[in-house]
């Protein structure tokens, strides 16, 4: 089967761990770079960059060792974001490194949001800081939903599998997360 | 305007070619790879035990034979580990077995050229009269006696050992990733074991085996200590 790139993850992930196809391997990871990158750059302090990384490089290391055992039941985003979070818990609590409590969003905050217009941006920059505050003040576990929800776009079943909770109880989270942000900025603000 | 948010095009490009790279090598023969393994290892050991064989010839006792077996057996393994299809990458806490196999391969190696150029071992009551160790035997002697001599060979044999296997496995370990480096090294001292069996069996080293162990011991905690700092160090200046 000659595969074209317009496959889903599954199809793609089936093809790199049975076939051995190294082109359904690029295909997958060109899909989950910048998500995966993402999710470990946002979850580290600034000072820990290059650790961000080494993780991501380690997830793929990891994905290849285990394709074997891969489900297609499965969706492979929740697959693949178990093993970047394993990881990511491993080394938290390797105890070299605290999970970041000022969350900095590059996508959000550019410098070249500042260049073109300083008020907006340093505006911007207040309420950046303040979600980060507020966010910092919400449960962990709440925490990891909001930010699997708003950032990485997953679903409520997706986030169930990761945090290893009912799809109620995910949907509720995000929803406690977002109503408590939704609080501690207003207090913030006033 | 929105900032890109992802690996450096390099840790793309290494990764990409890492794992396409192991796929390609698993396509390929496993009797293919078996064969050259045993072919690599077999020539290796063959080129080390040479200068063994000559020197010794009818007095090569059984010691030294089931060493030369032993150091087979480790290249075998080290090669083997080598040559397995696998991500060929060094990442912080990714220990693959191609890093274990380049150390028990090097380790391999260094222990028989080490053994060749101390005079305790080979070199002593040989044709071969020039050695670069012998004038430090010669100081080490002066200082207490085969004692001393035993005691400080095992100390450098496991310090230097240790810091060749540090040098090796330096990027890919983590910081305060100690249970990893211990690994290392007893993969590492591995190919010294012969040694040990070679002085138990010789009767001139026998009385001095427990200097050569205590040494050795001293050797290990030292190493263990430089290679923790230097870990630290490398964390220090990276962050």
């Amino acid at each position: 089967m000659k595969i074209t790139g317009e496959e889903s993850d599954e199809k793609l992930m089936n093809a790199y761990a049975v076939s051995g196809d190294s082109h359904a391997f690029v295909f997958l990871y060109k899909r989950y770079e910048q998500r995966l990158f993402g999710y470990f750059a946002r979850r580290l302090f600034s000072g820990h960059q290059a650790q961000a990384g080494d993780l991501f490089q380690r997830t793929w290391l990891k994905v290849h060792e285990s394709r074997d055992k891969f489900d297609p039941a499965l969706r492979f985003s929740a697959w693949i974001f178990t093993i970047a979070q394993n990881l990511l818990r491993d080394y938290i609590s390797s105890g070299h490194v605290r999970l970041s409590r000022q969350l900095h969003d590059q996508e959000t905050v550019g410098s070249e949001n500042v260049a073109d217009d300083i008020e907006a941006g340093y505006f911007q920059k207040l309420e950046w800081d303040r979600v980060c505050s507020a966010l910092a003040e919400v449960s962990d576990l709440q925490r990891e939903a909001f930010l699997l929800s708003v950032w990485e776009g997953f679903t409520s079943k997706e986030i169930a599998q990761l945090l290893k909770v009912s799809d109620a109880n995910a949907r509720q989270l995000v929803s406690r997360a977002k109503s408590a942000l939704k609080n501690l900025l207003e207090e913030a603000r006033s | 305007m929105t900032e890109f948010i992802g690996p450096s095009e390099e840790v793309s490009r290494d990764l990409i070619n890492a794992i396409s790279g192991a796929l390609k090598e698993e396509k390929k023969s496993r009797s293919l790879r078996l064969g050259r393994v045993l072919l690599l290892s077999t020539l290796t050991t063959l080129l080390l035990s040479c200068p063994l064989y000559f020197m010794f010839r009818e007095e090569l006792s059984l010691a030294w034979k089931l060493a030369m077996g032993f150091w087979w057996l480790c290249l075998t393994v080290g090669f083997y580990l080598y040559y397995l299809p696998q991500p060929r990458l060094e990442v912080p806490g990714y220990l693959s077995p191609w890093i274990l196999a380049k150390i028990l391969i090097s380790m391999t190696v260094l222990t028989v050229i080490q053994i060749l150029i101390c005079p305790s071992f080979v070199f002593l009551e040989t044709p071969f009269s020039w050695s670069p160790f012998e004038s430090l035997t010669h100081l080490f002697m002066s200082w207490g006696g085969m004692q001393t001599c035993m005691f400080l060979c095992g100390l450098l044999m496991t310090v230097f050992g240790g810091v060749l296997s540090f040098l090796i496995v330096a990027r890919t370990l983590k910081e305060g990733d100690s249970r990893n480096f211990t690994k290392v090294l007893a993969i590492a001292y591995l190919s010294q074991a012969p040694l040990l069996l070679v002085q138990i069996l010789d009767g001139d080293l026998r009385p001095y085996v427990v200097f050569w162990i205590v040494g050795g011991l001293l050797g290990l905690a030292m190493a263990l200590g430089l290679s923790r700092a230097l870990t630290r160090l490398k964390f220090y200046f990276q962050n």
